[in-house]
C-alpha cells in the first residue's frame, strides 16, 4: 500500500498532465507539431529525388529552388535529412516553439497561487515546495510531451519515407526540455514573487533576452581577450592568460569585462544547450562506429577534421562548414570540400588516409586541433567540449546550469513559505 | 497535555493568537487577530460570525496554516497547525474559491482526495456517494469551467469532504447555490454532526447558523467578543409574544396598567411582562371575550444578540429589535424575522 505522500505526488502528477493537456496553446502547437511530422511521412528525401505521397509524384532536387533555404539540392540525401530535421527543430522549435512554450506555462505558477485558487490547494497535506515542484513538471512536461513527439514522429517519418535519420538526431528532444527547463525556473520564481501572470510572462522573456545577451556577449569577449588580433583590444598584445588581460583593463571596461563574466557564470548557458546536443550526438556517432578515431590534417592554414560517422560515413569539418559522405565501411569516400576534393581511404593498420585533390596530406594529432576564425561563436564552438577547459567545458556549462535551476527554484520556495494566502 | 486522540480532548486551541499583516513597502501592519482564545471540543457543529474584515477567515487561515508570522499558541488535534499530519483530518471550502478548471467535477473530487492521502481505489468507491449527496452526479463529468456558481460550490463543499474529515471548515457553504442545493447542503451538515465531526461554519445567513450550529463565537476587530450556546447568546427578552383568534380587538383599553411596551400586529401583539403581569393579561383577555391561540417568552433572534454585541462592543448604541428588521418583516413582533446581515 502506497503511504500518503506517495499518493498525494501521483495525484499532483496527474494533475499536472491534465493542466498541460487542457491548456489551448499546448492544443495549437500540438497540431502544428503533427503537421511537421506528418510532412516527414509524406515528403520522402531520396538520395536522387524527392518524393510525395510515397512516390506519387517525384521531384527533382534542383528542380526545387524553395528548398534552397534548408540545403535541398545538395548531393548528399543525408545532409539534406539532416538540414530538414535542423530546420524544424532547432529552427522551428527551438526559437518560435520554445517562446510559444514560455508564453503558455508562465502563467501556471502565478494562477495557482491566485486568490481562490491557493485555498483549496494549499490547506491540503501536501508542502509548499511539491505544490510548487508540480507546477515547475507541469510546464516541463508541456515541452517535453511536444519534444518528444516531434523529434520521435520526424525520426520515425525520415526513417520509414527517406529511408535514413541519424540517431543521434534524438538528443534534440532532450535538448530542448533542458533549455526550457532552465527557463522555466526563473518563470516559477517570478511566479511566486509577483504573483502575477503578465509579470511571468515579461520577465522570463526578459530573462531569456538577458541570458542570451550575456552569454552571445561574454563569448565575443573571450574572443576578442584570447584572440586579439581580431579584437577590440590589440594593444594588450598577446596575453598568456586572458585574466591578465582583463586586470590590464582599466576603468569601465575592466568592471564591465567582471560583470559580464559574472553574470556568464551564475546565469545559465541556455545556448550552450544546441552545443551539448551537437556533442551527445558525436558521441552517440562515436559509440556506433565502435570508437574508431577521427584523422586530422591542415588544409589553405585551417585544421581539417574528419570523424567516423555511423558505420559507413564520413563527417568533415573545415573552416566553419561540415561535408558528410557515406559510402562503403571501409571506404574510400570522395567528399567536395569547397572547391577541392578529399579523398579517405582506410589504411592497412586502420587508420585513415587524406588526399586533397590527389596529394597526400600530412596527418595531425586531432585532439590538438583547434580552428582559427573570425566568428567568435565558432571559435567557442571548436572548443566546447567535455574535457575543455573549465571556461569551455560542457560539464561546467550544464552542472552550472542545473545549479542555477535548483537555487532558482529554492529561492521561489523560500519565498512561498513566507506568503499568507 | 491532553491526547489528542481521546474523544474528550479538544480538537482545536488557540491561546492567546495574533496575527498581524505586513503589506505595502513601508510595511505598515494590520492587526488582524488580537489574542484569540478558543478551544473546540470534538463533535459539536460551530459558528463563526463578525463582521466583515473581523478576522474570521484569518483565524480559520492560521488553523490551516495558510497564514504565516501568527503569535501566540495554536494546536489543531493537538500539533502545530501547517503541519501534515493535522491537515489530512480537515476540510476546507473557502469563500469564493476557484478550483482547477481543467478538471471534471469527479477529477477534482479524486485530485483533492488523493491529495489527502487517500487511495484511488478508496476514493472510487465514494465518490459517486459524494456527488450524489451534493446532487451532481449528472454533471460529474463535465469540466469546472463549464459550471455554474452553484455547481461549483456543491463540488467544493464534496472536495471538502471527500477524504471524511474529522474537522471541517466551511466558509459561506451555501453562497450561490439554489433553494433546494441549500437544503441538501444543511442536510450534509447535519449528518457531518449526527457522525461527531466538528465543522466550523462561517454564513453571512443567521437562520442557517441558528439553524445548524450547537455553539457561536462573534469576532470583531480581531478578538473574540462572545462565545456560547446559542441558549447563552439568544437570552429571553422578557417579552411575551401572544398570538389571539381574532383582530377585533384593542389590547391597550383591556390590557391597561398591565406590564409595558406593548407592540400590536395583527392577531399578535407583544408585552413585557412578569409571570404575574402575564397572568392577568391572560384575565383581562378572556374577560374581554378575546380567545387566546398561544403565548410564547420572546427570545432575541441570533441576528439581534449579534447585532446588540456588536454594536456595543464598537461603541454604538445597539439598535432596536424591532428597527432591525425590513420589509414586512418588520411590522411583525417576534422571532419570524430572518434577513442576511454581514457576519
Amino acid at each position: 500500500m502506497s503511504s500518503p505522500s506517495s499518493i498525494a505526488r501521483r495525484a499532483l502528477m496527474r494533475d499536472a498532465l491534465a493542466q498541460v493537456l487542457d491548456n489551448k496553446v499546448f492544443r495549437i502547437l500540438m497540431i502544428l507539431t503533427f503537421v511537421m511530422v506528418a510532412v516527414t511521412f509524406l515528403i520522402g528525401f531520396r538520395e536522387d529525388e524527392v518524393t510525395l505521397l510515397w512516390g506519387m509524384k517525384t521531384y527533382d532536387y534542383a528542380d526545387l529552388p524553395g528548398f534552397s533555404m534548408i540545403d535541398i539540392g545538395a548531393e548528399q540525401q543525408r545532409q539534406t535529412i539532416d538540414a530538414v530535421q535542423d530546420f524544424f527543430v532547432s529552427g522551428l522549435a527551438g526559437t518560435f516553439g520554445l517562446l510559444f512554450c514560455i508564453a503558455a506555462t508562465s502563467f501556471f505558477v502565478p494562477r495557482m497561487l491566485e486568490k481562490g485558487a491557493a485555498d483549496p490547494l494549499f490547506s491540503k497535506p501536501v508542502s509548499r515546495f511539491a505544490l510548487l515542484l508540480s507546477r515547475y513538471v507541469a510546464s516541463v512536461l508541456f515541452i517535453a510531451i511536444l519534444a518528444s513527439i516531434l523529434v520521435g514522429g520526424i525520426h520515425v517519418g525520415m526513417l520509414l519515407n527517406s529511408g535514413y535519420s541519424s540517431d543521434g538526431f534524438l538528443w534534440a528532444a532532450p535538448r530542448l526540455v533542458y533549455q526550457f527547463a532552465l527557463i522555466a525556473a526563473v518563470s516559477a520564481l517570478v511566479g511566486v514573487w509577483t504573483r502575477s501572470n503578465t509579470a511571468a510572462l515579461l520577465l522570463t522573456f526578459v530573462f531569456y533576452a538577458v541570458c542570451t545577451g550575456v552569454h552571445q556577449g561574454w563569448i565575443v569577449k573571450e574572443f576578442t581577450i584570447q584572440q586579439p588580433e581580431f579584437g577590440m583590444i590589440t594593444e594588450l598584445g598577446n596575453a598568456s592568460a586572458d585574466e591578465q588581460v582583463v586586470d590590464e583593463l582599466s576603468g569601465f571596461t575592466r568592471y564591465a569585462a567582471m560583470a559580464l563574466d559574472t553574470a556568464h557564470y551564475v546565469l545559465p548557458k541556455t545556448h550552450d544547450a544546441p552545443r551539448i546536443e551537437r556533442l551527445l550526438r558525436d558521441q552517440l556517432d562515436k559509440v556506433f562506429d565502435g570508437g574508431r578515431s577521427v584523422a586530422a590534417a591542415t588544409v589553405n592554414g585551417r585544421p581539417l577534421i574528419v570523424k567516423r560517422v555511423g558505420n559507413s560515413g564520413l563527417k568533415v569539418r573545415h573552416s566553419g562548414n561540415e561535408y558528410v559522405e557515406f559510402g562503403e565501411a571501409d571506404g574510400p569516400w570522395e567528399i567536395n570540400v569547397r572547391r577541392d576534393k578529399l579523398d579517405v581511404r582506410v589504411g592497412e593498420d586502420g587508420s585513415l588516409e587524406l588526399l586533397m585533390d590527389g596529394t597526400a596530406l600530412e596527418l595531425i594529432d586531432p585532439e590538438s586541433v583547434v580552428e582559427q576564425t573570425y566568428n567568435p561563436f565558432e571559435w567557442y564552438d571548436a572548443r566546447f567540449g567535455w574535457s575543455a577547459p573549465w571556461k569551455s567545458n560542457a560539464w561546467f556549462s550544464l552542472l552550472s546550469s542545473l545549479a542555477f535551476v535548483v537555487a532558482t527554484l529554492g529561492v521561489a520556495w523560500l519565498k512561498l513559505r513566507r506568503i499568507s494566502f | 497535555m491532553t491526547d489528542p486522540t481521546s474523544s474528550s480532548a479538544p480538537i482545536l486551541e488557540v491561546r492567546n493568537l495574533h496575527m498581524t499583516f505586513k503589506r505595502g513597502l513601508l510595511k505598515r501592519g494590520f492587526k488582524a487577530l488580537r489574542g484569540v482564545d478558543l478551544q473546540v471540543e470534538r463533535g459539536s457543529v460551530f459558528g463563526l460570525l463578525g463582521p466583515n474584515g473581523a478576522g474570521k477567515t484569518t483565524l480559520v487561515k492560521v488553523l490551516l496554516g495558510l497564514n504565516v508570522g501568527w503569535k501566540g499558541t495554536a494546536k489543531v488535534f493537538g500539533l502545530a497547525p501547517g503541519s501534515t499530519e493535522p491537515r489530512r483530518r480537515i476540510g476546507y471550502l473557502p469563500e469564493a474559491h476557484r478550483l482547477p478548471p481543467y478538471l471534471t467535477g469527479r477529477q477534482v473530487l479524486e485530485l483533492f482526495g488523493m491529495m489527502c492521502g487517500r487511495e484511488k481505489s478508496w476514493l472510487k468507491e465514494r465518490i459517486p456517494i459524494w456527488l450524489e449527496k451534493v446532487d451532481m452526479e449528472r454533471d460529474a463529468d463535465r469540466k469546472l469551467k463549464e459550471y455554474s456558481k452553484g455547481m461549483q460550490q456543491r463540488i467544493g463543499l464534496a472536495q471538502a469532504l471527500i477524504h471524511e474529515p474529522d474537522l471541517i471548515f466551511l466558509d459561506e457553504p451555501t453562497d450561490g447555490v439554489d433553494p433546494v442545493g441549500r437544503a441538501a447542503i444543511r442536510e450534509v451538515i447535519a449528518e457531518l454532526k449526527r457522525r461527531d465531526v466538528t465543522v466550523f461554519l462561517n454564513s453571512h445567513l443567521l437562520m442557517e447558523v441558528e439553524a445548524m450550529c450547537d455553539r457561536v463565537v462573534i469576532l470583531d476587530q480581531g478578538a473574540i467578543l462572545r462565545e456560547g450556546t446559542l441558549e447563552e447568546l439568544t437570552p429571553r427578552t422578557g417579552a411575551v409574544r401572544f398570538e389571539l383568534s381574532t383582530e377585533a380587538y384593542d389590547p391597550e383599553r383591556l390590557l391597561t396598567g398591565v406590564g409595558s411596551n406593548l407592540v400590536k400586529d395583527g392577531r399578535f401583539f407583544e408585552l413585557a411582562a412578569n409571570e404575574q403581569e402575564v397572568g392577568e393579561a391572560i384575565d383581562r383577555l378572556r374577560a374581554g371575550g378575546v380567545s387566546i391561540r398561544s403565548i410564547t417568552p420572546r427570545k432575541l433572534t441570533l441576528e439581534e444578540a449579534f447585532i446588540g454585541i456588536v454594536s456595543k462592543d464598537s461603541g454604538q448604541a445597539p439598535p432596536d429589535p424591532g428597527t432591525t428588521k425590513s420589509g414586512s418583516d418588520a411590522q411583525k413582533p417576534g422571532p419570524g424575522a430572518q434577513k442576511e446581515v454581514q457576519a
